[in-house]
């Protein structure tokens, strides 16, 4: 016991006496240090920004860039990596709010200012979350020279590296969907949202694939397919869209019924009225939705019939929902021998007000 | 006889506490080393999703903003108006007036020129009765929907009818005085959509409002708190927020998303029964049950956190105010745990059984009790000769510079990150705090939680109590 306490007090009281001690010092000095360097800083930062403004919107020719580039590069601390981050960082900026001329420009600046191997350099670093910001950069300001760096990365065992190295390589190449056939089983929200807003920035064209696509056996691949011909209005498959109705995965089973609804596959509602019966209520409201922009008399005799006896509150409300829309007159007469279907009726109509 | 016996206690009790001392200490590097790496992972994923990616796209969840307010008249119309401006292609805000006494109603229905309409209401929960909803007539107040009900006497209730009447899958609880940044809903949100895993609630760091410059419900500029309450809440904040929170996290050992913020899945909320309006830790007993629920129902589930702060809120200023809202929390605690004791050591429970709630429950209940019966063996030692001091000190410094190293680690995070302090003498003032906070602020809480669990063993009636609003009409610095 003497020997342990001993030990503490030698050891261990000294030890967290130091960290306590040097985490103090680290906190106060990092601070200080922070202070002195902030106004120099943000002197570079302005200097940057004034010169990126003039020199994209003056659109000087090539002999003036390179020497103001030159002349640029040689007042700012171009070697140390935070600058070239900002700098990377306003033009990509810039590059969000320019078209034309003016955003081309911006690519020429990223190349005289050597900023291209900069993030060609963080692709190639060990450290994932340097790959990520390396891709970001390329798909970010269009650098299509990046592209034969890109294809290493399409199959790269992590999801995140593959996932952003297939959208900047879809959105460099305009629409190559090289690694298609390669997504995993499961993707999340997040890289459907990636894809369908490099389709919609960057006019991609409909694929020529997409056909083949639709009778893939992966779920993603078919949702992907499913979400393009949305995207780009494709009602060629429609019959083998409604047959995708009837798939196993319940998210697919949502994708494809608000793609009915948003291609008008009128050709559906049969179906969907056929398995609603049998389908969770998650479902449910979906079909109620679709019916509500695709359905015909067969609808609103289905809805007029099931209205009045339906007793889960969250159905009945979006059936007087689907039925307003597609005949208010109707729904009026139900409302008129209902108290609750009129109270759905008043909040359906009187919440937009 | 009477003195061999003390002095086997005094002895045993010494003992306990070294090896409970160890143990705090393992445990708290172990989370350390969770939380950094927990942040890092987070930085690194910044770019999986640029978040003007999310604001483009038409396939984002919509969220309800939940802002339970009684009697908040005097800074309502701000309030919302703040929560107007928050940036989301998709959301809602939804003010439950909750019986207010005074002129909240009235105030709103003038400002934003609201009609009584036609609302469909579904009690899901069972709340207090909703005597009416309100819209706008201004289209550019369109996402305002405001809550008209009988005062439920808890926040709890007041949320549940918040949560009945919204429309979107997700909903964001708040209290309608918290500032949240702009972003808040896509920072929340964006865990929901990118993870393959069901998401079922995300929270983020919570600041502390009292000495900022706010105006007209807009954050101007962030200052540190310049009273000595808000100052010690702060440190504990950050401790906690961006250190403790974080590496449960990391672990999906998340029990607690603060009331001041939180967003959720409605639909599990619902079927777990809402916030319940008889706890005083709703925001914890929630997460609670919505845990059990998932484990019961076998399905799969993530609550996430993020290490950044996005809301700002006014805290107590005073000790009295400090003392009853401590009180509340620790009766919540006790009362969580003592509701879901079936829960521990459950296997059905998984990690919740067998590392949350025991740390919960070792770390967390326990402490204060063991704070005190440690009191009074020192005063007992003391009288009787007893007292070893050597090694009394050492215990005492080792624990002293463990707790001091842990604090200053979690303020230095906080400062490579998001330097949330205007300069270094802020951050000096901190590391005092952080210094003296054993000596002054912790016998306090101690204090305060010791009451807690008195008054929830004498089930003594619970009071929410009122926390005066200094207003936003002018900037709020002092």
């Amino acid at each position: 016991m003497e020997k342990l306490i001993e030990y503490i007090t030698h050891f261990v009281i000294p030890f967290f006496f130091v960290i306590s001690l040097s985490l103090i010092v680290v906190l106060v000095f990092k601070r200080i240090y922070y202070q002195f360097t902030l106004p120099y800083k943000h002197r570079i930062i302005r200097k940057s920004e004034i010169f990126l403004t003039e020199i994209t919107l003056s659109k000087p020719d090539k002999n003036t860039l390179k020497q103001k580039i030159a002349q640029f590069k040689s007042e700012i601390p171009i070697s140390k990596s935070w600058c070239k981050e900002m700098l990377i960082d306003d033009l990509i900026r810039m590059k969000s709010n320019l078209k034309g001329k003016a955003a081309k420009n911006i690519l020429l600046i990223y190349k005289k200012l050597d900023l291209n191997h900069y993030s060609a350099s963080l692709i190639r670093d060990f450290r994932k979350h340097k790959k990520y910001e390396g891709i970001h950069h390329f798909q970010s300001l269009c650098y299509k020279p990046g592209i034969s760096l890109l294809k290493k990365y399409l199959f790269h065992p992590n999801k995140i590296i593959r996932s952003n190295a297939n959208i900047a390589y879809l959105a460099l190449t305009k629409g190559d969907w090289q690694a298609v056939d390669k997504l995993p089983i499961k993707i999340s929200i997040i890289t459907t949202i990636k894809v369908m807003d490099v389709l919609h920035t960057e006019n991609i064209p409909l694929p020529a694939e997409i056909d083949l696509w639709i009778q893939s056996k992966n779920p993603t691949i078919l949702k992907l397919a499913i979400m393009a011909m949305v995207f780009y209005n494709y009602r060629n498959k429609s019959a083998e869209i409604i047959k995708l109705l009837h798939h196993q995965d319940k998210a697919l089973k949502i994708d494809v019924i608000t793609a009915i609804q948003d291609l008008f596959l009128e050709e559906a509602e049969e179906d969907l009225l056929l398995m609603f019966y049998t389908e969770p209520i998650e479902i449910q409201l979906e079909i109620l939705e679709a019916l509500a922009v695709i359905g015909s008399e067969k609808t609103i005799d289905f809805l007029k019939t099931e209205i009045p006896k339906q007793e889960i509150k969250d159905l009945k409300l979006k059936m007087v929902c689907s039925l307003d829309n597609l005949d208010p007159e109707t729904l009026n007469i139900l409302g008129q021998q209902d108290s609750d279907t009129q109270k759905m009726i008043n909040h359906n109509r009187k919440l937009e007000l | 006889m009477i003195p061999d016996i003390l002095s086997y206690l005094t002895r045993g009790y010494a003992i306990f506490i070294a090896f409970f001392s160890f143990g705090y200490i393992l445990f708290y590097i172990f989370l350390s080393i969770l939380s950094y790496w927990a942040i890092i992972k987070h930085l690194k994923y910044q770019k999986y999703l640029e978040e003007e990616v999310l604001l483009r796209s038409n396939h984002i969840l919509g969220v309800s903003v939940v802002a339970p307010a009684f009697n908040e008249g005097v800074n309502i119309v701000y309030n919302v108006k703040s929560l107007l401006s928050l940036t989301y292609p998709k959301f809602e805000i939804i003010i439950v007036n909750d019986g207010s006494s005074d002129d909240t109603l009235e105030k709103l229905i003038d400002e934003f020129d609201l009609v009584k309409i036609d609302f469909y209401y579904q009690e899901k929960i069972i709340t207090q009765p909703v005597r009416g909803h309100y819209k706008s007539k201004n289209p550019v107040y369109s996402k305002l929907l405001v809550v008209d009900k009988v005062n439920g006497k808890s926040k709890a209730d007041a949320s549940n009818a918040g949560i009945n009447s919204s429309q979107y899958p997700l909903f964001l609880c708040t209290d309608v005085d918290c500032i949240l940044k702009s972003d808040t809903i896509l920072k929340l949100a964006k865990p929901f959509m990118e993870n393959e895993t069901r998401v079922i609630a995300s929270g983020a760091g919570i600041r502390i409002s009292n000495s900022c410059e706010i105006k007209e419900g807009f954050l101007f500029k962030v200052h540190f708190p310049k009273e000595w309450y808000p100052r010690f809440q702060e440190l504990e904040y950050v401790r906690s927020f961006i250190f403790g929170r974080m590496a449960w996290s990391q672990i999906n050992g998340l029990l607690l998303v603060s009331g001041g913020l939180g967003m959720f899945d409605k639909d599990i909320v619902i079927k777990a029964g809402g916030y319940w309006h008889k706890s005083l830790g709703e925001d914890m007993e929630l997460v609670t049950r919505m845990r059990k629920y998932m484990h019961d129902t076998n399905e799969k589930f993530l609550i996430k956190y993020i290490p950044e702060s996005l809301c700002w809120t006014e805290v107590p200023g005073t000790k009295k105010v400090f003392l009853r809202q401590r009180i509340r929390w620790a009766r919540g605690l006790v009362q969580t745990l003592y509701l879901h004791r079936k829960m521990f050591l459950n296997p059905k429970y998984g990690r919740t059984a067998f590392l949350v709630l025991p740390f919960f429950f070792s770390f967390e209940f326990l402490v204060p009790i063991i704070e005190f019966i440690g009191l009074i063996t020192l005063i007992i030692s003391l009288l009787f000769g007893l007292i070893d001091f050597q090694y009394l000190l050492i215990i005492s410094t080792i624990v002293y510079l463990f707790y001091l190293s842990i604090t200053i680690i979690s303020i230095l995070i906080d400062e490579i990150l998001y330097k949330s302090y205007a300069n270094y003498k802020e951050l000096i003032v901190l590391v005092g705090m952080a210094i003296i906070e054993p000596f002054v602020y912790h016998p306090i809480n101690v204090y305060a939680s010791l009451k807690g669990y008195w008054y929830f063993l004498n089930k003594k009636e619970q009071r929410w109590g009122t926390m005066v609003r200094k207003g936003y009409e002018k900037p709020t610095t002092k």
